[in-house]
């Protein structure tokens, strides 16, 4: 009984050190470097994310480093002088909903041969859509994607990631506002809607019985990594899912606000911030293809998503200001057939992802030659 | 049992085992094996059979006591206090439908009162008329007793019945009979709880007497530690501990630190294998026969750590309260054959099978003088039925008992093998550095021979195991 009243002492006073140290110490971020990915298995072709870990062998988590380092990116290493290493960022359509790795518009331009100069050069394309439909998301994984060096860098974007009320409703981007704060930082741009809900993390939320549910996150996405190694699974690919709705109520409201929905109200400062973020490397914005209904109320409404007047007065300014700006930019949101789309207006199969890489393909060499 | 269940039970059994007093902690241990029951029962689908399972598990145990392992010669008045110390937790479980702990025993809120209370005064009444049986002859009420748990054990265990079982139960509770599955039939620990009464009436059958009080019968079928996972103890060798013959002391390091051993092996090991093991949703997933071996081999490591580190949970529980439970694995993956094997895994289980099937079945094959079979064939059609029962015990399933099969026919060769090689191996015996190396490839042989038994026994279909094998030996079939 003595043995055991020591061991329960030595045990309380271990946990005691460990709670003690853990709040100031804050390992959590750079424990999420050490991982078997890019090892003893291969790194993910895009970052993990998912609700059904248990047939997915893949889950959402909101620790960046361990998102970068079970990426492939982290263990892509230096670049060969024949190859062009190109980032597309953006929401569920690029990350591939229903897809295969190989299926999604990254993984359709990766390994295409372009001719620059005169020399033939291969695109190494790398996956960094993650599913949610936010600006400051997208911004905060170009933050890091530019620790990897992009040659050029794709963003697919949609209206309905330029709300402000969208930017810090992700969880990956309100569990990582102090990063997001510091990007904007470095870019010198602060955004209004920011500076107001920044906050400041509370002592619980720091402490190590807040965080055991962020540590065993760390442990289950090294635990995926040997099914997604031995079955390149990566996401639940259902047999039946909805079709995205083509006939709609007369509703012409975006975000609760009928009409044009006001630029103020629009995250567009997100984009400079990333393109300061980017620095030289040129980044592409791709307004990117939407199903266009042609059910009820088709003239009010284009999809779930837009009411007509909303989209053509955003649309009108996202191409007004590329043009203004001299940002480079593609507008490709009418390009697939409705047939293409799966299981949401931004959704679409390796057929659009095809057509979509086909059109890139006419636009990548041009854009890396200037 | 779930991490929760455990510490529940942890502090339970901590307390009991600080009562110095044998009867009194007797009494304690009677009454949280009887709340027990009802805790550690899961939730069933079927309305109030989270209630109805653990009460039939208490009648079917009482009435084999009854009949089986009660004094004849005394008065069913003389174990008044032990039955009301089993039918009064009974009562205060039903009861507490009406209070504001209503899930506090059972997962769900109880029946109304209107069926548990006459259920339990039903149960009395047949405990006091079983006296008036005692007198007649009873072995064919044995042979009604064995056949009503083996036919409920193989109506849980056989998919296709199991069904209609739920459908059966569904329809009498008013729920949708649509919505029936196999998987509905939780009852816990009926697979052991059966193979501990039916080695009491099986003994009794045989003319074995061996008479304990209710409440020692009740804890030693239902002693909660050993409800859900093992190991199967024998009566005469629990009921000494509970007739007073405690261990001197508690020896609490030995009990913590199988728990902690325990805990570790389930909840870490085990756990953390379950996520790289083979299973019947990934088997046909894998792209290469490396990941597919990994798989298998993480299987083969999760089942036994997750088995062993329940047996070593329950047994440092048992020890919390002064009873040892028997050993249930002995480092059976280290062994170098298969008959090794099956002497170090799921120990009592396969003890049970050997004392109440194989040996009576091999006396039986060998007492036909007339006719004499071969001994050979003795040992194989012995080893057969006494594999493919314990297949069956896991699951009536076609794989199950492929998997029955594959082990029978793996002890069969090596007994053959045995039996040749005998002289041989004797001699190797005599050089040392040969001889361990023998044993390394025997070692290894015996763990391929088990880790590839597995694919029957995770997989559904015969179908898929077939596909499996394909997978391991030759890569990804398109």
């Amino acid at each position: 009984m003595r043995r055991l009243l020591r061991i329960l002492l030595k045990t309380l006073l271990i946990l005691a050190i460990l709670l003690a140290g853990y709040t100031p110490l804050q390992p959590e971020p750079m424990l999420g470097k050490i991982s078997f990915y890019n090892g003893l298995f291969p790194g993910r072709e895009r970052l993990p994310f998912g609700e059904t870990p248990r047939t997915a062998y893949n889950f959402s988590l909101s620790n960046l480093n361990a998102m970068f380092s079970s990426h492939k990116i982290s263990g892509a290493g230096k670049l060969v002088s024949e190859e062009i290493r190109v980032v597309v960022l953006g929401d569920s359509s690029t990350w591939g909903t229903l897809l295969k790795p190989e299926e999604t518009l990254a993984g359709q331009l990766d390994g295409k041969i372009i001719e620059l100069n005169g020399t033939e050069q291969t695109l190494q394309v790398f996956n960094l859509g993650y599913p949610t439909l936010s600006l400051s998301k997208d911004l905060l994984l170009l933050n890091r994607a530019m620790e990897y060096q992009p040659d050029l860098i794709l963003w697919p974007l949609t209206m309905e990631s330029f709300p402000i009320d969208k930017q810090l409703a992700t969880a990956l981007v309100a569990d990582n506002l102090k990063e997001l704060s510091t990007t904007f930082q470095k870019a010198s741009i602060s955004p209004q809607w920011f500076e107001s809900e920044k906050g400041t993390e509370s002592w619980w939320s720091r402490s190590l019985f807040s965080q055991r549910r962020a540590l065993w996150d760390l442990i289950r996405l090294q635990l995926y990594g040997f099914l997604w190694a031995g079955t390149g699974i990566d996401q639940d690919y259902p047999q039946d899912y909805p079709k995205p709705t083509i006939d709609f109520q007369a509703d012409d409201t975006f975000h609760s606000i009928s009409g044009v929905y006001p630029d103020e109200l629009m995250a567009w400062d997100v984009l400079e911030a990333g393109l300061k973020t980017a620095g030289d490397t040129p980044i592409l914005f791709i307004n990117e293809p939407m199903l266009i209904s042609n059910g009820e109320n088709s003239d009010i409404r284009y999809n779930f998503y837009y009411p007509v007047e909303a989209y053509d007065y955003w649309h009108r300014e996202f191409l007004n200001r590329c043009k203004s700006n001299q940002w480079h930019c593609q507008d490709y949101w009418d390009i697939l057939p409705n047939i293409v789309f799966t299981n949401s207006a931004i959704h679409y199969n390796l057929e659009g992802a095809v057509v979509l890489s086909e059109k890139l393909m006419e636009t990548i060499p041009k854009l890396l030659e200037q | 049992m779930f991490l929760l269940d455990i510490v529940i039970l942890l502090a339970a059994f901590f307390i009991i085992g600080l009562i110095r007093n044998p009867k009194l902690r007797t009494a304690l241990i009677t009454v949280a094996s009887v709340l027990f029951v009802f805790y550690l029962q899961p939730l069933v689908p079927i309305r109030n059979f989270d209630y109805w399972f653990p009460f039939l598990t208490l009648s079917f145990t009482l009435l084999t006591w009854a009949f089986c392992a009660r004094d004849p010669d005394l008065p069913i008045q003389a174990n008044r206090d032990e039955l009301a110390l089993i039918l009064f937790p009974m009562l205060i479980v039903a009861l507490s439908r009406h209070t504001p702990f209503n899930t506090l025993f059972t997962a769900s809120r109880p029946p109304a009162l209107w069926l548990s209370l006459p259920a339990i005064a039903f149960l009395f009444i047949l405990l006091t008329g079983s006296v008036q049986l005692l007198k007649k002859n009873l072995t064919v009420l044995y042979s009604v007793l064995i056949t009503l748990l083996i036919s409920l054990l193989v109506i849980i265990k056989m998919p296709c019945l199991a069904l209609k079982a739920s459908e059966f139960l569904r329809s009498i509770s008013g729920q949708q009979i649509d919505s029936a599955l196999a998987s509905d039939i939780r009852w816990l620990g009926y697979s052991y709880i059966a193979f501990r009464l039916l080695s009491v009436v099986i003994d009794r059958k045989k003319g074995r007497k061996l008479f304990v009080s209710p409440g020692q019968f009740v804890s030693y079928v239902c002693f909660p530690p050993a409800l859900a996972a093992g190991p199967i103890d024998r009566l005469d060798r629990f009921a000494k501990s509970l007739a007073g013959n405690f261990l001197a002391s508690i020896p609490y390091d030995d009990a913590f630190q199988r728990l902690a051993i325990g805990a570790f092996k389930k909840f870490i090991l085990a756990d953390g294998l379950a996520f790289i093991a083979l299973s019947q949703q990934n088997h046909a997933q894998f792209q290469s026969s490396c990941w597919t071996w990994s798989a298998l081999i993480a299987y083969s490591l999760q089942i036994y750590f997750d088995f062993s580190g329940y047996t070593d949970i329950a047994i440092g529980l048992g020890l919390l309260v002064g009873i040892r439970l028997p050993e249930n694995f002995n480092h059976p993956y280290l062994k170098p054959d298969i008959a090794r094997f099956w002497n170090n895994w799921h120990m009592t289980l396969t003890q049970w099978i050997r004392s109440y099937v194989f040996n009576p079945l091999t006396r039986k094959l060998r007492s036909n003088k007339q006719r004499p079979l071969p001994q050979w064939l003795i040992v194989l059609l012995a080893q057969f039925v006494t594999m493919g029962l314990i297949g069956a015990w896991h699951g009536v399933t076609f794989n199950f008992l492929i998997w029955g099969a594959w082990h029978a026919f793996g002890l069969f060769i090596h007994q053959l093998y045995n039996d040749r090689m005998k002289d041989r191996l004797l001699a190797l015996q005599q050089r040392p550095q040969i001889y361990q190396l023998y044993l390394l490839l025997s070692w290894l042989l015996t763990f391929l021979f088990v880790a590839l038994g597995w694919v029957w026994f995770v997989l559904a279909e015969p179908g898929d195991a077939m596909a499996f094998y394909r997978m391991l030996l030759m890569g990804r079939i398109p």
